[in-house]
């Protein structure tokens, strides 16, 4: 596969030993409101739907998605073999899940993998997901609060969601799935206007928004019930892009880092899933080098099975099938191998990225020392919601440890422990979340 | 299974139970009147039903087991809330004859009538009583697709301004337009604010008039690298391409293609297709975009000029400095004719044999013409040794020449050689003067003849040889030309070009029409051409009239905005966009009090129903058949108060389907309602269809587009969405199909309508490649995919989804997949948790087993097992879940249009209804249904009437 390597402009990359990434840290801490000290925390997650060969017979061991032996005695099989060379750097964890999926149907639980929320009976009213309760205490000193992916884009439907990421109110936030938008987000230059013709734009844009919101919420008193629900989310929208624009202000002074467009393919679509999704991986890592925003999640493909552009992804490899199909067929014969390819390719394309932030030195570590990376599947075996595939990343800085295959009883243990305690590593210290019965403290340094 | 499950289950079952089917007879019988007492109900239940259903029902779905996860002795006999809908799958079930199941105690054909009346009755009463209750369209924003044509219709400037929002979620029942499941979020604000502040920047200019670029080719600006330049020039083979390249063009505005051109079509071929196309430099691999396509039906002697319009920034431009600077139009003629257009050979000199070689050297000896040198003059003067090496050059290409045929096939060399021999003879007689005039101090001339008349025999013979060339054109081998090569073959479907133009930007006058349409020229104070500004835009944008208090808040921003501002346009520009932001533009905002009071909403009419008014319904109407804001003429129906129930209703949707924009609704709902953008998610492998080509699918989508359009618009019955005698087809279409044999048979890209004769079996939705293969997982049939898809998009029947962990199909079985695959199904249904489901779905399905993924007739199943391709038998013949036996989908057609017509048309014009909302239907619209799907049948099922009846319904002018 090929690497790609960064163009990054002097202005904002300086290229040198410790410093390379420190330039637009301290850019963003003169302009975060609440400047502390120590290095930039960060969080990741990158989700795929239907699972893994979970349990593979004998004849393809080397084709199951979990390692083999336990405990810091491990191998890792065909599938996470690209994981070798970042091993002290990942911790592989298996027998966990959220109960709460697991009366959901098979092809549901992709919507609560970041939340573990509880569905009630016939509503699927959502609640606030991991990433989002990052970014609200660590997403205000980057020009992003966070960055919110999918292969598929926009938020899809209730248990077919198309983003992991919901908002305090469980509300989808949409998921931006096309490289070059992201990019005009995060690097994109304003072309020919001056700085002041900018600023007067967004103190406009200000203006703008301050009045619709001030004559909006007349309205709601011809509405009913129903619709005011609905004003709602539009004032509250409205009220959250105020702010951004409020924090565009302050970044208003601050170049975006410059990122050479032609070291990244964003033409890549869908149609080419290799191109696709390395390019998704590139903006996400160098968002984080950038210190863009220190919080992206990526949904690599959800769990609708016939109804997603990413469920061609491995047709489009040239692997037979799709991938629901794959992910079917994984207990017939020769059926493990070809699930397992596709994880392969999919881990390949994972711990590619998670080089790229170990290789960003960052004080004395890298970038990826402090961040935390959750690379995982809501499903082991298609259809079946318990024993999630997870692989957690970085964090060495942060007092993580690891180089180890931690197994659990889903009776003792469930994934929204391991959420409080990447919580509280990020510093971001809570009594619980969603259903959480106490801390994750195998992983702990 | 476990408890938690089987809970989960039962409310899986309820919640998605599809409240309209109803029953296959018609509602109205005996009134509901001996139920209404509550105490007379219950002693009727307890007397007449409650043994029916404990005789009948409660073995396998009462307290000892609740088999599809159904409880009938538990479930209210009242009929409140949730229940009512259960009671109305149990109607169906019992309708459809599914229940009692075969292997059951059949029930009595009275004991069947009572228990359905009775079920029936309560439905009708539960259904009145609800009525008017919370079955309301909730605050609905335009859709992305909405929102892109009404900002285009608003503001009359063509450009997407949607890009950057995210896709749309769907709902349940397949609809984008859904209120409910459209949600709002900060990225989606930010966009808008984006694209209306760019919008208005658009719209209202300042400055001069843009300078305008005008381009015109007559030959093409390119001819391609040597292997493909066969393909370029005017006279375009399939696949065949003339470029226009522009280094000057403009970076903002409308512009014009024209090209002036005619087809050569021989006879039983299809004609070309001519494709513009627009963006960078081709070699940059930077995709163009497409600006248009179009069938060129006129010969070549009555050429027509074909204009496209575009807009320039949607296309590929190049940046600042670029390393290919200058943008491309391209012309294609897209048709494919199957014929491989012949390469022109790579060039390659005729290579002479070892003999000839020999037989060239000896001759070269014999015949090389001497110099008539004085003794003075040594063979070692340079001159002279440069003029006789030019001589033995020429000797030795003239004995070559005379080896070769000027028939050789390789005529290119041919050229070249003549050439090279041109120009040995220039230096000969020029290095012969030289020669005279340097060294012998000679007359050159004198020289000359006595060179001449010493060689006559030579040189005549010379000129022997190269008069047998004399046809040929010599070419220099620099230039790389090649002549091409001789055609062979029968005559191709040629587009001829006579020229390509642009022109841009284009804008009528200037300022243009979008911008004085706001800001007309004026006098008037600037103040005043505000506030008239802002009102002209927002009652256009809020789709109704605006009263002072609407245009206040726009107007302080103004006031605010424009001391600072450059000038009073920019300041315009910043107001107005406040107007593309606001949730009255962005929302079909139904309020709940009328327009003409300003007055708040009483606490007791929360939620309660109530009639749109005559601006929100014209909104709703416009968004329903044209996906885009009211024009004006519906504006001035709905402001005269006219837009009622009556005549002038029809007139108005007659009217509005008869538009071009009712392709809006075509395209959205049936692409909606029928799924067809699954046709991007299919990816067809190669290994089992290496023929199927992928430029099909797009037109497998509008073949069906096309088929639904055809109905509307010529006021056909929608039963033909079953079966037809017709179909929409274009050439490549049809040839797929293998219906390109009969003399009618579509010769162009077009879509056109294509009688069938009955062996054609092609009629209706079931056969077109679109629902084969949307329903496929591209390499076989998906019978259960299939299945579920007629019962879910077709007849509004959907399966409840499958339950928590799924077991693992065990497909392990020798042989399995030589079976067809209707027995691999059956050995699934071994296991009873599928059989459960799976016997009501399955059958459905199999029944299209004769259609491969393509879309195509088959005779046998290409399955691969493990290396080994193993040739599968086809069975279609299925029983239904009602014991019904049909023999594949013609079977199948004849069976729904006989036993399931009811069924489709309530599913229809429940599909409609929802659509035209923007909402799920739920319970309480069960007798707007049923009103409906009566005067459609009355109407002959017409689609065209079954809109009109939309329209004036009582549903669809409530809100």
């Amino acid at each position: 596969m090929k690497t790609k390597t960064w163009h990054l402009d002097r202005r904002t990359f300086l290229r040198g030993t410790s410093v390379t990434m420190a330039l637009p840290w301290m850019e963003s801490m003169a302009v975060g409101a609440e400047a502390k000290a120590g290095f930039p925390k960060r969080f990741c997650a990158v989700y795929w739907p239907f699972g893994v060969v979970a349990a593979p017979g004998k004849e393809d061991q080397n084709w199951g998605w979990f390692p083999t032996g336990e405990g810091k005695e491990f191998a890792f099989t065909n599938v996470l073999a690209s994981m070798e060379p970042l091993r002290e750097n990942v911790s592989v964890i298996g027998g966990i899940s959220h109960p709460n999926g697991w009366s959901m149907g098979g092809h549901d639980t992709g919507d609560i993998f970041l939340t573990g929320a509880k569905f009630q009976t016939g509503s699927f009213v959502n609640t606030i997901s991991l990433d989002q309760l990052v970014a609200a205490q660590i997403g205000n000193d980057t020009r992003f609060g966070s960055l919110t992916l999918s292969s598929d884009g926009g938020v899809g439907e209730p248990t077919r969601s198309m983003t992991l990421a919901f908002s305090r109110e469980g509300r989808p936030i949409p998921a931006l799935s096309s490289p070059r938008q992201i990019y005009d987000r995060l690097f994109g230059q304003e072309q020919g206007t001056s700085a002041l013709q900018r600023r007067r734009r967004l103190e406009n844009n200000v203006s703008i928004l301050d009045r619709v919101l001030e004559h909006s919420k007349d309205l709601n008193r011809r509405l009913g019930k129903q619709d005011q629900r609905k004003l709602d989310e539009y004032l509250s929208s409205v009220r959250s892009v105020e702010q951004r624009v409020d924090r565009a202000q302050s970044w208003l002074e601050v170049p975006k880092p410059a990122v050479a467009e032609d070291s990244l393919d964003l033409e890549a679509t869908q149609e080419g899933p290799r191109e696709y999704i390395e390019a998704m991986y590139d903006l996400m890592s160098l968002a984080f080098r950038t210190d863009s925003t220190r919080v992206a999640t990526y949904m690599l493909g959800q769990v609708a099975g016939a109804t997603t552009i990413a469920n061609a992804f491995p047709a489009c490899l040239g692997l037979p099938g799709n991938w629901h199909g794959l992910a079917h067929g994984a207990g017939k014969k020769g059926g493990a191998e070809k699930l397992g390819r596709f994880d392969q390719f999919l881990a390949q394309n994972h711990a590619r990225f998670l080089q790229s932030l170990a290789d960003a030195e960052e004080g004395d570590g890298s970038v990826l020392d402090h961040t935390l990376v959750l690379y995982g599947s809501s499903n082991s075996r298609t259809h079946n919601n318990h024993n999630y595939p997870l692989l957690l990343a970085g964090g060495r800085g942060l007092g993580v440890k690891h180089g180890q295959y931690l197994r659990y009883n889903e009776r003792e243990m469930r994934l929204s422990n391991l959420f409080l305690t990447m919580l509280d590593r990020l510093g971001i210290p809570a009594e619980r979340f969603a259903d959480s019965t106490g801390e994750f403290t195998d992983i702990l340094a | 299974m476990k408890v938690s499950s089987l809970i989960l289950m039962l409310a899986m079952v309820v919640g998605t139970m599809n409240p309209c089917v109803f029953s296959q007879e018609s509602v109205a019988q005996e009134s509901a009147s001996k139920s209404e007492d509550p105490r007379v109900a219950a002693r009727e239940y307890k007397q007449d039903i409650q043994p029916l259903l404990s005789r009948h029902c409660i073995d396998c779905h009462g307290a000892e087991e609740q088999e599809g996860m159904l409880r009938l002795d538990a479930l209210d006999s009242t009929f409140a809330g949730a229940s009512a809908e259960t009671w109305h799958d149990v109607l169906n079930r019992l309708n459809l004859g599914e229940m009692p199941p075969e292997d059951a105690a059949p029930i009595d054909a009275v004991s069947r009538r009572t228990l359905v009346n009775w079920i029936r009755d309560q439905l009708d009463r539960v259904a009145l009583e609800r009525k008017g209750n919370g079955n309301q369209t909730v605050l609905r924003r335009l859709t992305r697709y909405e929102y892109r044509n009404t900002l285009r219709d608003l503001l009359g400037i063509d450009l997407d301004f949607a890009k950057d929002l995210p896709p749309e979620p769907s709902s349940a029942d397949g609809f984008q337009n859904n209120g409910v499941s459209l949600g709002m979020s900060a990225l989606q604000i930010e966009y808008y604010l984006k694209a209306a502040r760019l919008a208005m920047d658009k719209v209202i200019v300042e400055g001069d008039a843009p300078e305008v670029y005008r381009h015109r080719f007559d030959a093409t600006s390119s001819t391609g690298n040597g292997r493909n330049r066969a393909l370029y020039g005017n006279r375009m083979l399939p696949q065949g391409r003339f470029l226009g390249r522009m280094l000057e063009f403009p970076r903002e505005g409308d512009f014009v293609v024209r090209v002036k051109a005619g087809a050569v079509v021989p006879d039983g071929m299809g004609v070309p297709r001519m494709r513009v196309a627009m963006g960078l430099r081709s070699d940059t691999q930077s995709p163009a975009k497409i600006l248009g396509e179009i069938d060129v039906r006129n010969p070549e002697t009555d050429q027509q000029v074909y204009e496209f319009r575009g807009r320039i920034e949607e296309f590929p431009l190049p940046g600042h400095n670029p390393k290919f600077p200058g943008i491309t139009i391209t012309l294609f003629n897209v048709y494919d004719d199957g014929i491989e257009t012949p390469k022109p050979e790579k060039f390659k000199a005729i290579a002479l044999n070892r003999d000839q070689k020999k037989q060239v050297s000896a001759a070269v000896k014999d015949h090389v013409p001497g110099l008539p040198l004085p003794p003075s003059v040594t063979k070692k003067n340079k001159a002279v040794a440069a003029l006789q090496q030019v001589i033995g050059k020429l000797q030795r290409q003239i004995e070559e020449l005379r080896l070769l045929s000027p028939e050789h096939k390789n005529q290119t060399d041919l050229a070249y050689r003549l050439f090279d021999i041109e120009v040995s003879r220039q230096a000969e007689t020029r290095l012969i003067e030289d020669l005279a005039n340097k060294d012998l101090q000679e007359d050159p001339q004198a020289f000359l003849s006595r060179y001449r008349k010493e060689n006559v025999a030579a040189l005549a013979d010379r000129d022997v040889v190269l008069r047998q060339f004399q046809a040929i054109k010599p070419i220099d081998r620099k230039s790389k030309q090649l002549v091409a090569a001789k055609s062979v073959g029968p005559p191709r479907t040629t587009l001829v070009v006579d020229y390509l133009e642009f022109e841009g930007p284009i804008y009528g006058d200037w300022p243009p029409r979008h911008h004085t349409r706001l800001l007309p020229p004026s006098k008037a104070p600037e103040r005043d051409r505000a506030q008239q500004a802002i009102a002209s835009l927002m009652e256009r944008a809020y789709r109704r009239p605006v009263t002072e208090l609407d245009i206040a808040p726009v107007l302080d921003l103004y006031d605010e905005i424009r001391p600072t501002a450059s000038s009073f346009e920019d300041a315009m520009r910043d107001s107005l966009a406040m107007v593309l932001v606001s949730p009255q533009f962005l929302y079909l905002f139904e309020t709940n009090v009328d327009d003409s009071s300003q007055g708040n909403l009483q606490a007791s009419d929360q939620d309660k129903s109530r009639q749109l008014s005559q601006y929100e319904l014209a909104s709703r109407l416009s968004y329903l058949l044209w996906s885009t804001m009211p024009d004006e003429q519906l504006m001035a129906v709905a402001k005269a108060g006219r837009l009622k129930r009556g005549e002038v209703m029809e007139r108005q949707v007659r009217r509005m389907i008869a538009d071009p924009r009712s392709e809006n609704f075509v395209i959205n709902f049936t692409s909606q309602w029928l799924d067809l953008s699954g046709l991007d998610r299919v990816a067809i492998n190669p290994n089992y269809y290496p023929e199927f080509d992928e430029s099909l699918k797009p037109m497998m989508k509008r073949e069906t587009q096309a088929f639904v359009g055809e109905i509307l618009r010529h006021d056909l019955s929608a039963l033909n969405l079953i079966d037809s005698d017709f179909v929409m087809l274009n050439e490549p279409l049809a040839k797929h199909y293998g219906l390109a044999t009969s003399a009618g048979s579509p010769r162009g890209g077009d879509f056109e309508r294509v009688e069938l004769r009955p062996e054609d079996q092609r009629g209706g939705l079931l056969t077109q490649g679109s629902f084969l293969m949307i329903n496929s997982n591209g390499e076989d049939s998906h019978p259960i995919r299939r299945a579920v898809w007629v019962l879910d998009r077709l007849l509004d029947d959907p399966p409840a989804p499958p339950p928590p962990d799924v077991p693992e199909l065990d497909s392990e079985q020798a042989d399995f997949a030589k079976l067809p695959l209707k027995k691999q199904l059956e050995v699934h249904r071994t296991k009873d948790a599928c059989n459960d489901c799976h016997r009501n779905i399955d059958p459905w399905g199999v029944a299209f087993e004769s259609y491969d993924a393509v879309g195509l007739r088959r005779a046998s199943v290409l399955r691969r097992v493990g290396k080994k391709t193993v040739l599968g038998l086809v069975d279609d013949v299925a029983t239904l879940p009602n014991g019904a036996e049909i023999e594949g989908v013609e079977g199948l057609k004849t069976y729904l249009l006989q036993n399931d017509r009811d069924r489709f048309a309530r599913a229809l014009v429940s599909k409609l209804l929802a659509y035209g909302m923007g909402r799920t239907l739920i319970f309480e619209d069960r007798l707007a249904v049923e009103a409906l799907v009566e005067s459609f049948e009355q109407n002959d099922y017409r689609l065209s009437d079954l809109m009109v009846a939309i329209a004036q319904s009582e549903a669809f002018q409530n809100k």
